[in-house]
C-alpha cells in the first residue's frame, strides 16, 4: 500500500501511515524515545534535541518532527545517540534546578548522566515570582521548553502574554517589560501551568503548602 | 499670570510634566461651565478628542493625575457625600465615584483660556519626538519594501524610533509601535530583548563599542578598553553618570583589517591605542571611514573597488556597470538563459556553505508557489570576516545589479538586502544605490519597458550574528527574534513568509554581472577544475598588510599570506592560520604550500568557508584565541536548542579555566565530546560549528589545552 511506510527502528520492522513522525512510529512498537519539549497538543519546537536519533548514515535527526520514510533504518540506541542524550541531560542538569522534574531525573539516571561535569558555571537563578492569586513562576526550574510561550500564543490561547527575554544561556520566559502577570494580557486560563514539565509553573495553593511563609 | 500656571508652563518646557497634561487642562477649560466640570464627562470627552491626536496616549492616567495633584489648580467634590479633595489627595481619588471638579477661585477661567490657547499653539499636546514617531509610523520608508506585512517593518521602526528617542526605546514608545503595527506587546518586547543594539534602558549620547574578538584583541583592544574605563571611571557595559558615554565591549565589528577597531555610534575608529583614546571620546577619527587595503591577482568582484566613486551611478556605468542588466533586459534574455549561464559558471555560494548558485536559483524558479523572493545576505558577522564590508562600501551598485538579475532569473518582484546594523556605511551605500537605480528606471515597475517589475528593500539587523544564518535572517526580516528554523523545508521552497526564496551572499551576487557579460566558461576557467572562478580572502591577524585579496582558486596559501598580505612582522614565526573564521579550522606552517581550493583544503583539513584567514605568529597565545572564539559563540547563541544554548556557555567556561591554569584532567575529553554533541544535535550552523575550532586546535596541538600544557604556557 502506498499510504503506509515500512521502516526499521532498532531492528524492529515498523509499518505506519505516511506522515507519521519517527517518535510516534517508535511508540507503536514500544520504543520510547525521550523528549522534553515535545507535547502532543502543541506544535513541536524540536529544541530540546533529546529525541535525536540516527537515521541511515546521516546526521542525527529529531524524532519529534522527522517523518518516517519508507525503507529507512532508524537507530535510537547507538553510542553516538546515547552520548548525545547523555550530554544534553548533563548540560541541562548543570543549569536548571530539576528537583521537581521527576521525568527528567529518570532520564538522567537511565543514561548515567553526570551533570556535575559541567557544574560551577552560569546557571538559571531567578526569584520566585508570586504576583497573582493563581500560580507562581519559578524560572530557576525552567528548562525553556517553550510550551508555556506557545500555549499562550498561537498554539492554544491567543493571549500573547509571554515572550523570551535575552538570548543564549541567559534566555528566559518573560512578560512585556517584565511586568507582573495581572498587568499583562494573561487571562489566567491555566494552560501554561498544566503544560509545564517541571516545577517552574505551579498553582499558588500547591506552592503555598510547601512555602507557608513565601 | 498666575504663579501656579507659570510653574506648570516651566515644567512643560523642561519636560517636567507630560504634554498630555496640557491636553487634559485644555479639555477641562473648554468644557467647564463657570469653572465646573463633572469628572466622568471630563474623562469621556478627553478620551474621545484625544484619540484623534496622533502620538497622544489618552489612556495614560499619569498626566491627568499630575495635572490635578501637582499645581493646586483644582478641587474635587464627591457627588455622593460632598466630601472635598484638593492638593495631593487628588492623585489618589477613587475613580469609581463621580466628582464635580472646580477650578480654584484664584484661577480666572477667561484669562486661562487665552493663556492656554497660546501655549497650545507653541507646545501642543505631543512632544517633537512623539510627532516624529507618528510621522515614522504613518509615512514609513519606501526603501523598506512595498506590499510587505506590517510586522516586517518592526526592526526598522524600532531602530528609527530609537534614534528619535536619544538612543533607546522608552516603554510607551514600544507600546505605541506595537499598537501601530498590530503586534502583541510581548512579541515586540521579545524582539527588543534579542538584538543587542536595541536598548530599553537609557544609554549615553555616545556609545563606544570596542571589539574584543581575536583579531582586535591580538592588537591590544583590551588595553584600549581598560584605558577608557579608567578615564571614564565606569566598567565595561556601563554608562557615565552624566549620560555622555556608554562603553560596550562588542563582538567582531568586521573591521579586522584596521584592528583594534571601535565604533562610536556609527563612526569607525581604526588602529586604536590606549594613548589616543581622545579621538574616541570626541568621536573625531583622523582617518577616512572607507580606507580599505585591497589587492590580488585578478579583479572580478573587486574591479571597481577603490577606483570608482561608490556613490556615483555615472562612474559605475562608465566602468561598464549595468552592462549585464542591459544584456538581460534589453537583449531579451529569458530567465532560464540567465540561470543556465550561472550554472555553467559553476559559481558556488560565497557565504561559506558553497552551495551551487545556479542550482539554488533553478530550484526556486521552478517552484510553482508565488510570490518568490531573493535576499542579499549582507549580515557578515563572523570573526575575521570583512570582505563583504569592503564590497558594499566600495561597489554597492555591482551587488544590487547582481541582485536584480537574480530576481529576474527566479521570477521575484521583491528583493531584500539585509545588512548588519554595525555596517552603517554599507547600509547607506545600498540605500543610495537602490534610490539611484529607482530614479533612473532600473528598479521599479516595467523596468525600461521590459515589462519586468523589481523592487529592492534595504533592511538592517540590530546586532545578532545568528541572523547571518539564512532562516534566522528570514525570521528577522519578518519582524521576529532571529531564531533559526527547522530544516527541511528549505528556503528554496519555504523561505520568506513560507514562499520560495533565494538567499545569496554579497560576494556571490557581485560575481553575477561579470559572469552574465563574459559567460560561464570564462568564469570557471579562472579557477581549478573543482573550484571555479575567483575568491575574496579576508586576511587579518599577525600580518603586515591585513586586507581583502581576490585570487583565482588554485593559488598557494603562502602567496596569499606572504606576498599579498605582506607576511609576518620581523623576527616572528608563523604558528598557525585559522581558516574559515571562528567556525573554521587551523592550518600550520607545513600547509603553506596548499593551493587555495576547496579540494586541496579539504585534504589537509582547512576551511575555505567565506574566505576568512586569521594569521597567528608565535607571540600569540592560542588558548586566548580559543577562549575568545568560545565567548563569541556563547554570546551569539540564540538560545533556541539546548545543546547550543547551554553547550556554547559550558565550552567557554572550560576553555576559560584551562587558560587560567585551573584545567581539570578530563577537560580535553569533555571539550571533544561536547563539540561532537553540539555538531550532531544543534539546529543550525552556529551551534553545529561552535566547537570546531577547539576540536581542531586539540588535533593540531595536542598539548595546547592539556593540564600539563596549560601549566607550561601559564608559567611563561
Amino acid at each position: 500500500m502506498s499510504d503506509t511506510v515500512t521502516l526499521t527502528i532498532d531492528d524492529q520492522i515498523v509499518v505506519v501511515p505516511e506522515g507519521t513522525t519517527i517518535l510516534d512510529a517508535a511508540a507503536t512498537v514500544g520504543i520510547n524515545i525521550p523528549s522534553i519539549c515535545y507535547h502532543p497538543s502543541l506544535r513541536p519546537p524540536a529544541i530540546c534535541r533529546l529525541c535525536t536519533v540516527e537515521v541511515g548514515q546521516g546526521a542525527l535527526q529529531p524524532a519529534c518532527v522527522t517523518l518516517a520514510v519508507d525503507q529507512t533504518v532508524v537507530k535510537t540506541n547507538t553510542e553516538r545517540v546515547q552520548t548525545a542524550h547523555k550530554v544534553i541531560l548533563e548540560l541541562l542538569g548543570s543549569t536548571v534546578d530539576l528537583s521537581d522534574a521527576p521525568e527528567i531525573q529518570t532520564y538522567i539516571k537511565s543514561y548515567g548522566a553526570n551533570p556535575d561535569r559541567f557544574a560551577g558555571g552560569v546557571s538559571r537563578q531567578f526569584e520566585v515570582l508570586v504576583d497573582n492569586p493563581f500560580y507562581i513562576r519559578d524560572y530557576s526550574q525552567c528548562v525553556m521548553c517553550w510550551r508555556c510561550i506557545q500555549a499562550c500564543a498561537d498554539d492554544v490561547q491567543y493571549t500573547y502574554a509571554l515572550t523570551w527575554g535575552k538570548r543564549g544561556i541567559h534566555s528566559h520566559v518573560a512578560t512585556f517589560f517584565d511586568e507582573d502577570m495581572p498587568d499583562t494580557t494573561c487571562v489566567f486560563c491555566g494552560n501554561c501551568v498544566g503544560l509545564c514539565p517541571t516545577g517552574a509553573l505551579k498553582g499558588l495553593v500547591e506552592w503555598r503548602m510547601a512555602h507557608p511563609d513565601g | 499670570m498666575n504663579q501656579k500656571l507659570e510653574r506648570f508652563a516651566i515644567d512643560l518646557g523642561n519636560n517636567g510634566v507630560h504634554r498630555a497634561s496640557l491636553f487634559w487642562l485644555r479639555v477641562f477649560v473648554q468644557h467647564a461651565q463657570q469653572g465646573v466640570l463633572r469628572s466622568d464627562e471630563w474623562v469621556e470627552i478627553g478620551l474621545r478628542e484625544g484619540s484623534t491626536i496622533p502620538g497622544l496616549n489618552v489612556n495614560d492616567l499619569a498626566p491627568r493625575l499630575a495635572l490635578l495633584a501637582n499645581y493646586e489648580l483644582f478641587q474635587a467634590v464627591r457627588l455622593k457625600d460632598q466630601a472635598t479633595f484638593s492638593g495631593e489627595a487628588l492623585a489618589s481619588l477613587d475613580w469609581n465615584y463621580k466628582y464635580n471638579l472646580f477650578l480654584l477661585p484664584d484661577i480666572d477661567q477667561d484669562s486661562l483660556v487665552k493663556w492656554l490657547g497660546t501655549l497650545w499653539q507653541e507646545i501642543g499636546p505631543v512632544s517633537p519626538q512623539g510627532r516624529a514617531l507618528e510621522k515614522l509610523l504613518i509615512e514609513r520608508d519606501w526603501l523598506w519594501g512595498t506590499g510587505v506585512p506590517d510586522r516586517s517593518l518592526l526592526l526598522e521602526i524600532l531602530l528609527e524610533a530609537q534614534a528619535i528617542y536619544g538612543g533607546w526605546l522608552p516603554r510607551p514608545v514600544v507600546t505605541r509601535i506595537a499598537h501601530a503595527l498590530n503586534i502583541p506587546l510581548a512579541d515586540v518586547y521579545g524582539v527588543t530583548e534579542f538584538y543587542t543594539m536595541l536598548y530599553t534602558r537609557p544609554v549615553g549620547k555616545k556609545i563606544i563599542r570596542i571589539c574584543e574578538d581575536a583579531p582586535c584583541a591580538m592588537r591590544g583592544s583590551e588595553k584600549v578598553l581598560a584605558a577608557l574605563c579608567r578615564h571614564l571611571q565606569i566598567k565595561p557595559g556601563e554608562t557615565t553618570a552624566d549620560g555622555e558615554y556608554t562603553l560596550e565591549p562588542i563582538r567582531c565589528l568586521g573591521l579586522c583589517d584596521h584592528a583594534p577597531a571601535a565604533l562610536v555610534n556609527d563612526t569607525r575608529h581604526f588602529e586604536l591605542t590606549p594613548e589616543r583614546i581622545s579621538a574616541l571620546l570626541l568621536n573625531e577619527p583622523r582617518h577616512s571611514q572607507q580606507s580599505n587595503k585591497i589587492g590580488g591577482l585578478v579583479k572580478v568582484a573587486l574591479a571597481n573597488a577603490n577606483v570608482v566613486d561608490p556613490t556615483s551611478l555615472d562612474e559605475y556605468q562608465a566602468q561598464g556597470g549595468l552592462a549585464a542588466l542591459r544584456k538581460v533586459f534589453l537583449q531579451g534574455m529569458t530567465p532560464e538563459q540567465v540561470v543556465e549561464i550561472i550554472k555553467a559558471s559553476k559559481l558556488v555560494g560565497r557565504g561559506g556553505a558553497a552551495f551551487p548558485t545556479g542550482l539554488k536559483w533553478r530550484l526556486t524558479a521552478v517552484n510553482p508557489s508565488t510570490p518568490r523572493y531573493v535576499i542579499c545576505n549582507a549580515d557578515e558577522s563572523e570573526v575575521g570576516a570583512f570582505k563583504d564590508r569592503v564590497l558594499m562600501d566600495t561597489d554597492p551598485f555591482r551587488v544590487v545589479e547582481g541582485l536584480i538579475i537574480a530576481c529576474y532569473a527566479v521570477g521575484a518582484e521583491q528583493g531584500f538586502i539585509y545588512v548588519r546594523r554595525e555596517y552603517y556605511s554599507g547600509y547607506q551605500r545600498f540605500r543610495h544605490a537602490v534610490a539611484e537605480l529607482e530614479k533612473t528606471g532600473w528598479l521599479g515597475e516595467n523596468i525600461r519597458g521590459s515589462g519586468v517589475t523589481c523592487r529592492i528593500a534595504v533592511r538592517r539587523g540590530a546586532g545578532a550574528y545568528v541572523c547571518g544564518e539564512e532562516t534566522a535572517l528570514m525570521e528577522s526580516i519578518e519582524g521576529r527574534r532571529g531564531f533559526p528554523r527547522l530544516r527541511p523545508p528549505y528556503p528554496t521552497s519555504h523561505g520568506l513568509w513560507g514562499r520560495p526564496t533565494v538567499i545569496n551572499n554579497v560576494e556571490t551576487l557581485a560575481k553575477v554581472p561579470p559572469i552574465i557579460i563574459h559567460g560561464g566558461t570564462w568564469y570557471n576557467s579562472l579557477g581549478t577544475k573543482e573550484s571555479a572562478g575567483t575568491k575574496l580572502f579576508a586576511v587579518s591577524g599577525s600580518v603586515k598588510r591585513p586586507g581583502v585579496y581576490e585570487v583565482p582558486f588554485g593559488v598557494a596559501l603562502r602567496h596569499l599570506i606572504y606576498d599579498m598580505a605582506g607576511g609576518l612582522f620581523e623576527g616572528r614565526e608563523l604558528q598557525g592560520i585559522l581558516t574559515g573564521g571562528a567556525a573554521g579550522t587551523f592550518l600550520k606552517p607545513e600547509h603553506l604550500d596548499t593551493p587555495l581550493t576547496f579540494e586541496d583544503f579539504a585534504q589537509v583539513g582547512g576551511t575555505i568557508g567565506a574566505g576568512t584567514m586569521i594569521v597567528f605568529d608565535d607571540s600569540i597565545d592560542l588558548r586566548d584565541v580559543l577562549t575568545r572564539i568560545g565567548q563569541f559563540f556563547a554570546h551569539e547563541s540564540c538560545g533556541k536548542c539546548y545543546p547550543c544554548q547551554i553547550g556554547t556557555q559550558r565550552q567557554v567556561e572550560i576553555l576559560d579555566r584551562i587558560q587560567n591554569g585551573n584545567g581539570r584532567p578530563d577537560d580535553v575529553e569533555t571539550l571533544l565530546e561536547l563539540a561532537q554533541v553540539m555538531t550532531d544535535t544543534s539546529i543550525c550552523g552556529l551551534g553545529q560549528s561552535a566547537g570546531w575550532a577547539t576540536t581542531d586546535a586539540i588535533k593540531r596541538w595536542p598539548e595546547l589545552l592539556s593540564v600539563a600544557g596549560s601549566r607550561q604556557q601559564g608559567s611563561r
